[in-house]
């Protein structure tokens, strides 16, 4: 009986053997025990029966047709474009969130504040959404600017170069930073998930920020330093949507899986 | 007993909005859910009831199906349907082969609704029957569900939303009481079952 010993369950695992569903291991050490043992043997070719039996219960057979007739053919929850765009987000997120970084990586190695300040207040006077960290290069932004309204729905705002235009770079809360002045469109767009209309709307829209503006030019140098600055907020929230979007995409498959 | 690998589109077709692709898959399994449901109610006709909902609803939330075995997922909708007719109608204990004697075997199937004659004569049906209707409903459900229906261990757990390890203990336990009854009364057992040692 030293399998016995061994085995926790050795009637369940004589049943599973009995279905075939005991694992590689357990059923070669089972068989070797059944070599020798005259009770578990016995006891298999009960189980065995009992299983045979039950297999030979009639069956009904249904005395209707359950199929469903046309009416339901509009009764179903919609169901696989949602999941779709779901597994979108994560992209979406994820790019948000390198580009906010790119933009703070360009922040800090561009220099101190002021000289950010004058560069970005100039950039914000032309005040166009463009790829994220070009606030220093307002050179190239004209030419950024389409691409990146085209690019990345998340609108890592970032700047600017915009045919001249006096509004300053779109959105309301460009007071909050120097450098970041390009993020102000950033923000509009944030919410994101696809919705490059709202670049193009910032983009156009120069005339409303124009009196933030002013004030962002006073306040530009400023903007940088200090607690939680836009930035650091957008950077939070995307990483938020991020995490939150993989958590909706993979736990039901996960919990799909333990089931089975 | 593994069951044969073909990929099947029927699913995917079903929860694009193909309602005739949903309606092949209810002709292939509606026996099947209708003996579950039976086994777990004791009543044809409820059972009948309890598999049509069991349908509807399944066709209701096709979306929430995520591939591995349709049947099992099907099943699972079922079991919940029926599980929540016994909680209406409150659970007859049935702790002696006496009370689930007196609490009603179940209705015996119309007999143009058998399929095929039984190798099994009626008395050794009867015992088998009763037998059944006094397992705990888990055990019951677990013992139908693999050795009626052939579902593999992984499909009956999903079916029955538990794990593995508990779906081999319901089905050992089940199997070892029918075997019981079986050594009780060998004088019903067809002649390939007696035993010589």
């Amino acid at each position: 009986m030293a399998w016995f010993r061994r085995s926790a369950h050795p009637e369940e695992d004589l049943s599973a053997y009995v279905d075939g569903e005991l694992g590689e291991r357990a059923r070669r050490a089972l068989e070797t025990h059944l070599a020798s043992c005259e009770a578990c043997s016995t006891l298999l070719r009960e189980l065995q029966d009992a299983k045979s039996l039950l297999s030979e219960l009639p069956r009904l057979a249904p005395r209707r047709s359950f199929t469903l007739g046309p009416e339901f053919a509009a009764a179903r929850q919609p169901a696989p474009r949602k999941r779709m765009s779901l597994t979108f987000a994560p992209v979406v997120a994820l790019t948000v969130l390198v580009a906010l970084l790119f933009v703070d990586a360009v922040d800090f190695s561009g220099g101190g504040s002021s000289d950010s300040g004058s560069f970005s207040t100039a950039a914000s006077r032309q005040a166009e959404p463009g790829a994220g960290g070009l606030a220093l290069e307002s050179g190239k932004a004209p030419e950024a600017a389409p691409n990146a309204s085209a690019g990345t729905a998340g609108g890592t705002a970032a700047d600017s170069a915009a045919p001249a235009q006096d509004g300053e770079s779109g959105a309301p809360s460009a007071g909050a930073l120097t450098a970041p002045s390009p993020e102000e469109p950033a923000e509009n767009a944030a919410p994101l998930t696809i919705r490059p209309a709202g670049d193009d709307e910032s983009a156009t829209s120069a005339e409303p920020p124009e009196a933030e503006s002013g004030a962002s030019q006073a306040q530009g140098p400023e903007g940088t330093s200090g607690g939680l600055s836009t930035l650091r907020i957008l950077e939070i929230a995307a990483t938020i949507a991020l995490a939150a979007s993989l958590l909706a995409v993979f736990l039901p498959r996960f919990t799909e899986r333990r089931e089975r | 007993m593994e069951a044969v690998v073909i990929e099947d589109d029927r699913p995917r077709r079903a929860q694009e909005g193909d309602l005739a692709a949903f309606n092949e898959l209810v002709i292939e399994y509606q026996a099947l859910v209708c003996n579950v449901c039976f086994r777990m109610l004791g009543q044809q006709q409820a059972a009948e009831d309890a598999a049509q909902e069991a349908f509807v609803s399944a066709w209701r939330n096709i979306g929430s199906f995520r591939g591995g075995s349709f049947r099992a997922w099907l099943l699972r909708i079922a079991s919940n349907l029926c599980l929540d007719e016994l909680r209406r109608r409150g659970r007859r204990p049935a702790t002696s082969l006496d009370t689930a004697l007196e609490a009603g075997l179940p209705d015996p199937p119309d007999d143009d609704s058998l399929p095929e004659e039984s190798a099994l004569n009626a008395e050794l049906r009867a015992s088998l029957e009763a037998a059944l209707a006094q397992l705990p409903e888990e055990q019951r459900t677990a013992i139908v569900l693999c050795d009626v229906e052939g579902l593999d261990y992984a499909e009956i757990a999903v079916a029955m939303r538990t794990s593995l390890g508990t779906v081999k203990s319901r089905i050992a336990r089940a199997r070892l009481r029918m075997r019981e009854v079986m050594l009780g009364q060998p004088e019903l057992l067809p002649a390939r079952f007696r035993q010589g040692g």
